[in-house]
């Protein structure tokens, strides 16, 4: 196709069409693609406000497309998605198309025939599900009455975490299920590893280039190029997940007493001048790099010096320092284990990676060395490099509200050790964190954003907060933002851990809030007192009625911390009290707990 | 007073004595504890609502007061304060629980109850007191209610152990005096037994019986405010006044004859406590004011407890011991009154006589026949440690012992009633576990006391009890290189003035003022019938040593013959 074309189809007048037409064949291919990044990256102009952009559900450009508004779908857990959702429609929208942003639980299955253009962005939830919202659609397109969609072209975004077997697996299954369905892949779906920022650039450079016509350059989003010799806007210096911010610890206490059998940190960071913002219910990432401990082995393992010159993701460096800083250790991925089967040729690993079952069984408790241990091979230190994955921030639910604590962030880690295969194994960051780290000390960390996990906006509302464990970290934000505000609801928190005495995360605070009506009530369970072991979901269940009733009055229900056992264990209590107490039958408590989803008055964060 | 015993006595008149015993209460100025007590429905306060809150392991501050009515002060490891403070946890509350049993006397069975409680519950200690009461600490609130039902299954109390009420009732142990012991320990019981709190409120919080409506009750005695503060009463037996009974706010003196209880020599206005820097605040010893007979007892104790209810200090805590009642208005009017609410005069006080305050180690054949070991227990806790293993042994001694077992007021123990034919089993349990020891204590130690103190009593300024065995290491070099490693010397040390271990009736007396700094009290009795006097304040351990090295080596070598270390510094006239 005649690039003219793309112009003559897009938002502008006949005037701008023909300005545009004599301009770029003037133009050389490092401009256009500067030109491009920056339109991208500025986003809207002030001329031009999209101010559905923030709210988030429309963005809307004020000349509408022949070809109808592109439909955006986004299934998050932790709002991620939405976020690149939101991001990609304000790029669309730059282009002069217009488009819809969808949560995936809200969208109307119906209307997927008109829709000729769909991106999907969807995570995968731990071992392979979907996000709660994307359930039905999923099914509805894959086992459904879904119609043909021979008009639709798609491109799809898979957000995952490659330490689980089943990586990506949700956007996978969507990409599947449209192509069976008759749509045509626009763009070949990318799979994001938890650092997505680079996939994701690559992924909406090409949507953009295949929805715009316009030849957009390698690096999409980035702004200028070196050596061009065009002046590179100004634009204020922005710390995130690929630029951190050196945070000092401020403050770092272990919250537990005494011969716990907890270690729980609660780090205080310095923010000053590095003008992040976060809101209660965002998550905190930071970088640590790999412990001696585990490294040295490793080498010795693989017959290295570590002297080694490399070359890792971040240019050449000695093997040590490439293995501390760029790359993961622990735990071991999928990714690792296929590509050692690989290239070791070993046949009990391609038996393994064979059958997801085995491989969730095998990288279980097991990191890097224990593959190399227990399949010895030799290779060089670049190959050994080529199978790791970059070294990924650990996010931390963040455990402070700005309106309390100003330039701070506070977050609380658990810290993990534990032994497996005859190993002593730490966890990366928080032993690093609680071994490595001083007060004063710099941490790279970067703020994370979970649109999914907020208090209501409306302040009156009750909140029902779940959090065992580290859980509890995001209601000391929302207790320090409520506690600033005036006519603020009824609060209730249940919180578990295992002793009373030495495990009860921040017992003066929540004493305090109870004092001053902040809490309004709060129910602990702790395992380990009695003989009998007692969870959050028993003292909630002691508490039906009355939490039912705060449902009815319109309450958030909040459940935060391990998503192993206890997130299923509340969920599923939650729907018994719901059956219970709402004399519902199954399906009924299940409409019930849809209707609490999808109007977000059941938000989850767990890990 | 009038020492004629000429007049016939109506002890007996009925009427007489109720009349004078049940005075209203003036309406006054009274301190908040006063309305506390009366606001609390007969001991009841809320209690029960504070034990259920799953968010905090203490009680209200309240209800604290009201819970030393029922044997139990709320506590904190104090340790841990500052360290938990900054991990924003609560500090680490526990309850200490004392169980009282007059006299100090327990079965071997009961002795299993308190050592397995000590261990599910407790710090895995037992704490034997100075006064007779075993006290289990580091007992948590959510254990609080197992721990005094298991005390109550065996027949065992806390009610009243602590609080404004008639507490614990001394008697020594008496191992060679058996025969008089059994008559003085029965008095000892029936008082301890009489002046319990009447309220229903510990038997409804603690062992679930049904709830007396509040207006139903009362209290004959101790009425809506209890007493203005705690109250002693011992019973002692001479020459041994090992319970110290001049400390006591009433005290009996067996007067002997033939072998026969003739009666009781009564004494009154005894206690330990002051406080730093307020002089209206002193320890005093009890004056003996007359003779009773046995019979007589309970009427007499009732009427002191009466005349101390009605006139004692309820505004100012720190006063209101009987010893500032009777110092206030004058031992005379306190006479009178007594008399005059007895209705009779009281017999003219018999001679008596006191050796020692101390306790006599080892075996003692009773005049029953029956054998008494007298074991030394440091401090009074009974403990497994690096040296020995103490709890243990006595848990070996209680499964094969069938006589009983008294605790001593000197915090010590006594495995008593051993038949003759059992005695070999007994010893052969204690030279399993080293008792009494590799090397046999010095005579300073064996006369040591020394209080809980840091880290859990809320009122220690400093160290006692897990200081003073490391400082008696000290001394007893001193002693040994004076040629004194056998005499003894007693040595008290308290961590506040409130004097649990009676530090100020120590030959040496050792009041902790701050954490490390003493001040140094010398010159009391060897019997307890004479306080120590101040002689040097503020002394870290260096000081104390070099302090008391001059006058032991003085004493080494200026002593009289049987001179007693008190005695000893009132002659040379340096206190």
């Amino acid at each position: 196709m005649d690039w003219t074309t793309g112009i003559k189809r897009g938002p502008f007048t006949e005037k701008q069409t023909n300005q545009l037409i004599e301009l770029l064949p003037g133009l050389q291919a490092g401009q256009v693609q500067w030109l491009s990044g920056y339109l991208t990256a500025i986003g809207p102009t002030p001329e031009t406000e999209f101010p559905a952009a923030d709210t988030g559900s429309v963005v809307q450009q004020p000349v509408i497309s022949a070809a109808g508004p592109i439909h955006i779908l986004y299934g998050t857990h932790t709002g991620n998605s939405e976020r690149l959702a939101l991001e990609s429609a304000k790029k669309i929208a730059a282009l002069g198309r217009e488009a819809k942003v969808f949560d995936m639980g809200s969208f109307k299955t119906r209307d997927l025939k008109q829709v000729n253009e769909l991106l999907v962005i969807v995570s995968t939830d731990g071992e392979g599900d979907p996000p709660i919202q994307a359930e039905e659609l999923l099914e509805y397109l894959k086992h459904g009455k879904a119609p043909e969609l021979k008009q639709m072209h798609y491109g799809v975004l898979a957000l995952g975490d490659s330490a689980y077997t089943q990586f990506c697996q949700t956007g996978k299954d969507f990409d599947e299920a449209l192509e069976k369905l008759g749509a045509k892949r626009m763009v070949d779906r990318i799979d994001c590893d938890v650092d997505f920022d680079d996939d994701y650039a690559r992924w909406i450079e090409e949507v953009l280039a295949r929805l715009g016509r316009l030849s957009v350059g390698n690096n999409g989003m980035l702004i200028g190029h070196p050596g061009n010799e065009a002046p590179q806007p100004a634009l204020p210096v922005s710390y995130n997940r690929k630029h951190p911010f050196p945070a000092t610890i401020l403050k770092k206490i272990n919250l537990n007493g005494r011969h716990s059998t907890k270690e729980t940190i609660h780090l205080e960071l310095d923010l000053s001048g590095s003008g992040l913002r976060y809101e209660p219910g965002d998550a905190l990432g930071i970088y640590a790099p790999n412990s001696k401990r585990l490294m040295v082995p490793i080498l010795e393992t693989l017959g290295f010096s570590g002297e080694e010159m490399v070359e890792s993701h971040k240019g050449i460096k000695t093997l040590s320092d490439a293995l501390t800083m760029d790359y993961e250790l622990t735990p071991l991925t999928g990714i690792s284990l296929n590509r050692y089967a690989e290239l070791t040729g070993s046949k009990r690993l391609k038996e393994i990676t064979a059958d997801n079952a085995l491989v969730t069984g095998y990288l279980y408790g097991r990191d890097i060395l224990d593959l190399i241990m227990e399949e010895p091979f030799r290779m060089t230190p670049d190959v050994f490099l080529s199978l790791l994955r970059k070294n990924t921030p650990r996010m931390y639910s963040v455990a402070s509200s700005q309106d309390m604590v100003d330039d701070e962030v506070h977050v609380l880690v658990s810290v993990v050790r534990y032994e497996a295969y005859g190993r002593a194994r730490e966890g990366q960051c928080s032993t690093f964190l609680a071994d490595s780290i001083q007060e004063n000390d710099q941490v790279e960390v970067f703020l994370d954003p979970n649109t999914r996990f907020k208090l209501p906006a409306d302040s009156h509302r009750p909140i029902i907060m779940v959090g065992p464990g580290t859980g509890i970290a995001p209601y000391r934000a929302f207790m320090q933002q409520r506690e600033v505000m005036e006519n603020r609801g009824k609060a209730w928190l249940f919180f578990g851990e295992r002793n009373f005495t030495t495990d009860f995360l921040y017992q003066t605070e929540w004493i305090r809030h109870l004092k001053e009506g902040t809490l309004t009530k709060a129910d602990v369970a702790f395992s380990r007192d009695q003989e009998q072991k007692v969870y959050v979901q028993d003292r909630m269940l002691e508490h039906g009625r009355e939490l039912f009733d705060w449902l009815e009055e319109g309450a958030y229900f909040y459940l935060c911390g391990d998503k192993g056992h206890m997130a299923k264990d509340v969920d599923r209590t939650l729907r018994k009290i719901i059956r219970e107490y709402g004399g519902m039958t199954e399906e009924k408590a299940g409409e019930y707990v849809k209707q609490l989803q999808t109007s977000d008055r059941y938000q989850t964060d767990v890990y | 007073m009038s020492t004629s015993g000429e007049k016939h006595r109506q002890l007996f008149d009925d009427d007489n004595f109720y009349r004078m015993n049940t005075e209203v209460i003036t309406e006054q100025e009274v301190s908040p504890e006063e309305h506390l007590k009366e606001n609390s429905h007969y001991l009841r306060g809320r209690i029960v609502e504070g034990l259920k809150n799953p968010l905090t392991g203490s009680l209200p501050p309240d209800d604290v007061k009201i819970l030393k009515f029922h044997g139990s002060y709320q506590q904190q490891d104090r340790d841990l304060e500052k360290e938990r403070k900054k991990q924003k946890l609560e500090p680490l509350y526990q309850f200490m629980v004392r169980v009282r049993a007059a006299g100090g006397v327990v079965t071997p069975a009961q002795w299993l109850v308190l050592d397995e409680l000590a261990d599910a519950y407790g710090d895995a200690t037992l704490k034997l007191t100075t006064r007779q009461s075993f006290q289990f600490h580091g007992i948590l609130k959510r254990n609080l209610k197992k721990s005094i039902v298991t005390i109550n299954d065996a027949l065992l109390t806390t009610i009243a152990a602590c609080g404004d009420v008639n507490r614990n009732v001394m008697c020594n142990p008496n191992p060679y005096r058996s025969a008089v012991h059994e008559q003085v320990y029965a008095y000892a019981s029936r008082l301890s037994e009489y002046f319990k709190p009447r309220s229903k409120a510990y038997y409804e919080i603690w062992l679930d019986q049904e709830k007396v409506a509040g207006n139903q009750e009362e209290e004959p005695l101790y009425k809506s405010r209890y007493l203005p503060r705690k109250f002693k009463i011992g019973l002692v037996t001479p020459p041994n006044n090992d319970i110290d009974i001049f400390a006591s706010d009433l005290g009996f003196i067996v007067v002997e004859e033939k072998g026969k209880l003739k009666g009781f020599n009564v004494c009154v206005g005894g206690g330990m406590g002051a406080t730093f820097g307020d002089e209206s605040t002193y320890p005093r010893l009890a004056d003996v004011i007359g003779f009773i007979p046995p019979g007589d007892i309970i009427r007499v104790s009732e009427t002191v407890i009466a005349i101390q209810r009605d006139f004692g200090d309820r505004l100012n805590r720190k006063h209101a011991r009987i010893k500032y009642t009777i110092d206030d208005r004058g031992l005379e009017w306190f006479i009178n009154e007594l008399e005059h609410r007895l209705g009779a005069e009281l017999q003219p006080v018999a001679p008596y006589h006191f050796d020692t305050n101390g306790d006599q180690y080892g075996w003692l054949q009773g005049i029953n026949g029956k054998w008494f070991y007298t074991l030394f227990v440091e401090n009074g806790r009974v403990r497994n440690d690096e040296k020995r293993n103490l709890k243990d042994a006595l848990r070996e001694v209680a499964r094969v012992h069938q006589g009983d077992f008294r605790l001593t007021g000197n915090q010590n123990l006594i495995i008593g009633n051993v038949e003759p034919e059992n005695k070999a089993a007994i010893e052969e349990v204690l030279k399993a576990y080293g008792l009494p020891g590799d090397s046999t204590p010095t005579g300073l130690r064996l006369n040591s006391m020394a209080c809980v103190a840091l880290n859990t009593c809320g009122l220690a300024f400093a160290e006692a009890e897990r200081y003073l065995p490391s400082l008696i290491d000290k001394l007893d070099l001193i002693m040994k290189d004076n040629g004194l490693e056998r005499e003894a010397i007693t040595i008290r040390m308290t961590g506040c003035p409130n004097g649990c271990a009676r530090s100020r009736l120590g030959e040496i007396g050792l009041v902790g003022r701050t954490v490390g700094k003493y001040n140094l009290y010398l010159g009391a009795s060897h019997n307890g019938d004479r306080l120590n006097t101040l002689y040097r304040e503020m002394l870290a351990e260096a000081d104390i040593l070099r302090e008391l090295g001059a006058v032991i080596a003085r004493f080494s070598s200026e002593r009289q013959s049987g001179e007693h270390f008190g005695d000893f510094v009132h002659r040379i006239k340096i206190v």
